[in-house]
């Protein structure tokens, strides 16, 4: 594909609306599309001149477009991905890649074939503490990284009755249904690895929603992964315990250990031997920012600021815009996306079956 | 024994317990310290002074047959607990054995059984149930305030191989060993934050062996052992015991998931502190802190062993565990600690070893109160 001047760009799903409003040099917002026409009309009234569409595949199919941003729910990622990718486009598609392993092996599929690049949007890998964790790896401060954990806390019973298609997809369904925000730090810290096995128990089913039906999903699932290497992470999802709202990492290397802490784990704290002064005592994440933050947070961090989820939604569309323009891979290709999306894929079936461990395929062979 | 005569407690695996031990005994009136066993003879002698006592044993049997001893503290080596349990209890002589009960499934049967057929008391000092913050916890489960319970995490996390080589009976038995070896600092608190249930199944698994001793061989544990386990009516626990990872200590990391509560200790970084969320306090999902509201939480025992603790000069370490052993001695409570709560807080370790051995398989947790 010829390099683009300026990429056209159209967006499906309306709801978490502040995509629209980001500014990028050789992005350009062509087009808008939601099934839902007071959302579309509203959104359409924001941005003079885009064009506006009810139907998701009509717009690929007519729009002048050369990529695609698919933030609709979740089960509508892959369909709305290959439909895409199979028209030639770039796609860029929120979390998880998929909501079944059949479904991820046709994505798998389409994205072999397909002329544009796909990228799964995982904004946890460029949270600001995270990308600064990922370079002192990259460099070799942590040594050899081999336990990992994420735990994403965040109680929304009362966003569940608004959504209804997270009634079923998100708490529906019991066992990890949105664990890439938490496996997708984790892998990026253990480079080279992938997610072997999984296991997953829950803590009993605590809750029923506004109608007095029990969530499908046990209130805490807690999935334990061991990787090709050996190293085992922990990773942990509830959207139903009360509780405030936190995302927690913890990370140890044989030279290294890192941990968020404190309230709304707001502050991050390492230990690095190379840094350490041979002291066994904590420092915070911040003191090292300036040696190990990465360049894309430098370049674009300015900008980034006042952007959605601290940053990281400019952030990683600037990243994805770059790698289409330079001709780049994907910064999250599809391989990456099916190790942070098919472990909870898996852990669903696992918990099924008392929570037996079970393998995850691994999509390069498919 | 009269009500009002003294008990007098040996100690074996005395080197190394000092000043503040003898304190805390000397705080309450029915104890009495009366002898000290250790194998170091040098050390003994230094103990004997230390803790104000004049029998002397190097033979363990010896101070339990000749000492005049009603009460013994075992604090030797992990895999002496149960042996040295089992020898006082024959004898109807009270035991208080440090963590954890035992080392393996067989030995531990026995001691159920050897407690069975004693009219001495057995107790397992697991000293963090007795943290402050920890019983205030239990205080509030307690009070109704945390509704269910059913979601909790402990971690040890306690880098000590350079302490394998000084006291080297940690090489072969908690880091010689895979899986969750040290593990009742953890799930004891967290037990005591689910009133009647145990845990019931468990799974480990390892990060993998990244470290080698000084002599080039790796432990056998893995660094960081993780165990899960299902409790009576459905709960997790997961625990996290890791001695052998490069990394500042956090040895108290606990977290409780209630209906109506939400507790988080703090971690050991920068500004954190120990965080709770109770419904009672507040709908809203905003953390307080645990010492805003602790004051409306004291444990009933907790009056005396304050002025207790003022006396002994020191915040309670031991105080609050002897207290307790006395009035179960005394018939006044029933042991926090007897040996069906230490069976609980050991086995799942025990079987969580296992488990890692059978790559992670869930693995059931024998029930002791059916030996």
């Amino acid at each position: 594909m010829a390099v683009l001047e300026s990429i056209n760009l159209g967006i499906v799903g309306l709801r978490r609306g502040a995509f629209a409003g980001l500014r990028l040099d050789g992005l350009r917002l062509h087009a808008l599309c939601d099934a839902d026409p007071a959302r579309l009309d509203k959104a359409v009234a924001q941005h003079p001149g885009v064009e506006r569409w009810t139907d998701f595949n009509e717009m690929i199919e007519r729009s002048k477009l050369d990529a695609v941003l698919i933030a609709t729910p979740m089960p509508l990622h892959a369909p709305q991905s290959i439909a895409a990718l199979n028209r030639g486009l770039h796609v860029m598609s929120e979390v998880p890649g998929g909501v079944s392993i059949e479904e991820c092996r046709d994505l798998v599929l389409a994205c072999r074939s397909a002329r544009g690049l796909y990228m799964m949007m995982e904004n946890m890998n460029y949270f600001r503490h995270v990308q600064i964790v990922t370079e002192m790896v990259k460099r070799g401060m942590f040594g050899q990284t081999y336990y990992a954990q994420g735990e994403y806390l965040h109680e929304l019973k009362s966003l569940i009755v608004k959504t209804p298609w997270r009634r079923k997809w998100a708490v529906g369904v019991n066992g990890i249904t949105y664990g890439t925000h938490s496996l997708g730090p984790a892998l990026a810290w253990m480079p080279g690895d992938r997610v072997e096995s999984v296991s997953c128990a829950g803590s009993g089913h605590r809750h029923a929603d506004h109608e007095g039906r029990a969530y499908e999903i046990e209130s805490t699932c807690v999935m334990l992964a061991k990787t090709t290497r050996g190293s085992l992470i922990k990773i942990r999802q509830d959207f139903l315990s009360d509780r405030p709202s936190c995302h927690k990492f913890v990370l140890q290397g044989t030279d290294g250990a890192f941990e968020t802490s404190g309230i709304d784990g707001a502050t991050s704290k390492v230990w690095l031997r190379g840094r350490s002064g041979g002291k066994m005592e904590w420092r915070t994440l911040d003191e090292m920012a300036d040696e190990f933050l990465p360049d894309l947070w430098r370049r674009h961090g300015p900008t980034a600021a006042g952007a959605g989820h601290g940053g990281s939604d400019f952030i990683q569309l600037a990243d994805f815009v770059d790698a289409i323009r330079q001709n780049k891979p994907s910064p999250i290709g599809i391989d990456a996306a099916m190790d942070m999306t098919l472990p909870g894929l898996v852990s669903q079936r696992s918990i099924a079956c008392g929570g037996i461990w079970l393998s995850v395929p691994d999509s390069r062979l498919w | 024994m009269g009500a009002l005569e003294k008990i007098n407690i040996g100690i074996v695996g005395a080197v190394g317990r000092g000043g503040s031990f003898r304190r805390s005994v000397e705080v309450i009136p029915r104890l009495r310290l009366h002898a000290v066993c250790d194998l170091n003879k040098d050390g003994l002698d230094k103990a004997a002074a230390e803790l104000g006592v004049t029998g002397k044993y190097t033979d363990y049997t010896e101070m339990l047959d000749k000492g005049g001893v009603d009460a013994v503290i075992i604090g030797t080596p992990m895999p002496l607990h149960i042996p040295q349990s089992i020898e006082a209890l024959k004898r109807n002589i009270h035991a208080i054995s440090e963590v954890p009960a035992g080392v393996n499934l067989e030995e531990c049967r026995d001691l159920v059984m050897a407690c069975k057929k004693s009219k001495a008391l057995y107790m397992m000092a697991e000293n963090y149930t007795y943290m402050e913050s920890n019983q205030v916890i239990k205080e509030m489960v307690r009070r109704g305030e945390f509704g269910k319970t059913y979601y909790a995490e402990g971690e040890y996390i306690h880098e000590l191989k350079g302490l394998n080589e000084v006291t080297k009976w940690r090489r072969k038995w908690q880091t010689g060993v895979n899986g969750v070896t040290y593990g009742t600092h953890s799930l004891g608190p967290i037990l005591q934050w689910f009133p009647g249930e145990r845990v019931v199944s468990v799974c480990g698994a390892g990060s993998g062996h990244h470290y080698k001793d000084p002599r080039g061989n790796y432990y056998e544990n893995e660094e960081s052992c993780v165990m899960l386990g299902k409790t009576t009516w459905g709960g997790l626990i997961k625990v996290r015991v890791d001695m052998l990872s490069d990394r500042p200590h956090s040895m108290t990391n606990y977290q409780l998931q209630g209906v109506d509560g939400c507790y988080e200790s703090a971690r050991g970084g920068p500004g954190d502190i120990n965080k709770i969320w109770l419904r009672s306090k507040g709908a809203v999902h905003e953390w307080k802190n645990l010492a805003d509201i602790a004051g409306d939480y004291t444990p009933e025992n907790w009056v005396k062993f304050r002025e207790l603790a003022q006396k002994a000069g020191h915040g309670g370490g031991d105080l609050l565990e002897l207290m307790d052993f006395v009035d179960a001695i005394e018939g006044v409570r029933p042991c926090p600690i007897g040996v069906h709560e230490a069976m609980d807080m050991t086995l799942p370790g025990l079987v969580s070893q296992q488990s890692i051995m059978c790559g992670g398989q869930w693995l059931p947790v024998p029930d002791s109160r059916f030996w």
